[in-house]
Parts: structure tokens; sequence; C-alpha cells
């Protein structure tokens, strides 16, 4: 029983300082808030629940966040297993696209500075469920490719593509920002003009 | 200089291939010197890594959503369970 005590109180002091970061993790994944508290809510209760199945203390961060992930992937395939398909035509549509072209002319610059905390956080959670997670703990959360290919239970290798192409479908969703917004312009034949009047 | 000549020359292809990993500070070795070299040499991969610099920067600093009081004091009860 004491040795319960001790976990709990362990538990506490660990767990706080992450509240804040699941908290953003579960609201790019679930998309609104009351699924995202939900998720939070249900992550901190298998953390209680199996804490003591914890071995190495040092991988307590990422030992949280992979059980989020499997809440998450769970729920969603109860809820949403029509996505996956949604996935793979995005895949099959894009194969062949280079998104890293994209820029080559020189509006990046001025796009990055213009977009709104919002515009990335709507975008990011347009991302096809299978890149979210590890484009969210990469860029937002700023875990290395270890521990999320601990997190998401996938060899380092799978991290690295899954990372490079939600990156390419990211970069491919701003440049729609970018052409909403008038920061560049369409020109003939597919040429593309930075748009000075903004 | 002796260790530029040693250095091998990529391709774009293959500079795109690794440039992910050198934004992210994991690509190490030879890899590392091979992708500097190339884009001290190509401005159009210069300017992606550029910009994927950038807009990794530009990401980390998107700020937290807030907790909820609600939330807050769902996982207080929880953690007194």
């Amino acid at each position: 029983m004491k040795s319960n005590n001790i976990k709990k109180h362990e538990l506490k002091k660990l767990i706080v300082p992450l509240f804040g970061q699941l908290n953003k993790v579960a609201m790019y994944l679930c998309k609104n808030r009351d699924n995202a508290e939900d998720l939070v809510a249900e992550t901190l209760l298998k953390v209680c629940e199996n804490i003591n199945k914890l071995k190495d203390k040092s991988k307590f961060k990422s030992w949280v966040f992979r059980i989020m992930n499997n809440e998450f992937i769970s729920n969603y395939r109860k809820n949403k297993s029509v996505n996956s398909v949604q996935l793979d035509d995005y895949l099959l549509n894009n194969r062949n696209s280079n998104t890293l072209s994209i820029w080559g002319s020189n509006p990046e610059q001025f796009l990055i500075n213009k977009l709104l905390d919002e515009d990335i956080r709507r975008n990011i959670n347009l991302l096809p469920e299978e890149f979210r997670m590890t484009v969210i703990l990469c860029d937002i959360e700023n875990l290395s490719y270890k521990e999320i290919s601990e997190i998401t239970r996938v060899p380092a290798g799978t991290v690295r593509s899954r990372l490079s192409r939600g990156r390419a479908i990211l970069q491919k969703k701003l440049h729609h920002i970018a052409l909403e917004m008038g920061i560049i312009r369409k020109k003939n034949k597919g040429k593309e003009a930075i748009c000075t009047c903004n | 200089m002796e260790k530029r000549k040693k250095t091998k020359i990529i391709s774009c292809e293959e500079a795109m291939g690794i440039m992910f990993e050198y934004i992210d500070g994991v690509l190490a070795g030879k890899h590392h010197s091979e992708l500097e070299q190339h884009v001290e040499t190509c401005r159009g991969c210069l300017k992606k890594v550029e910009f994927q610099l950038k807009l990794k920067k530009r990401l980390i600093s998107v700020k937290p959503v807030s907790i909820s009081k609600n939330l807050s004091k769902r996982l207080s009860l929880i953690l007194e369970d």
C-alpha cells in the first residue's frame, strides 16, 4: 500500500506539468474541445490505472503520450473507420505531386510571418490521421524521433517517412492559404507571383 | 580544404531525401557535410531548407490552448481518486 501511495504522489509531480501538452495534442487530434477534454481525462485515468506497470520512470512522458495515442486510435477506429479510406484516396491523388517545388518562387518568408496560430492549428487538424500525430509530436511538441517511435510504436524509418509526407501535405495546405490570402497569386501557365499589395 | 574534397557530391533529390533529418538536427557525419555542401552550391535546395527551418520554428511557437476550468476540475478529481 505504501508503495502505491508513493507512486501516486510521484505521479502527480510527473503528470501535472504535462497537462498543457496533453491538452494541446488532444486538441489537434480530436479537432474539438469536448472530445479533446474527454481524451485527456481518459488518458489520465489509464495512466493512474497502469502507473505501476511503468518500469522506467525516465520514459514517463513518452509512455503517457503512447497511452493518449492508443486511446485516440481505439476511439477513432470505433467511430471513424471511414477516414482510412480518405487517406488512401489522398495519397493516390497526390502521389506524383512534388510539394517541395511549390515554393520555387519566394513568398515563403512572407507567408510564415503572416500565418496566425489558428491557421496552423486548422491546417494541422486537416492532415490525414496517420501523419498528424507524428507531425504534432515532432513539430509542435519538439520530441525526438526516438520518442515518437516509442509513442506511436513504429520504427524510426516510418517516423521519418510520415514526417516527410505529413510536412509535404501541410506545406501544400499552407500554399493554398497563401493563394487565398492573396500573398501569392496565380499567373498564366501556373506560375505564381508575390502580391505586394498586402 | 582536403575534407571538402572527400565529401561526396549529392544530387538535389538525395539532398531533399535527408533534408528533414537535417532540419530536425538528427543528421550527422558525412550526410550532414554532404547536405551542407550541396546547399552551398544549390540555391533551390537552400531555399527549401531555409523555408523548412523557418516553418519548424513557427510551428513550435504556436501557443497552447488553455485548459478549461471544467477539464482542470475533472483531472483533479481523477488524481484525487
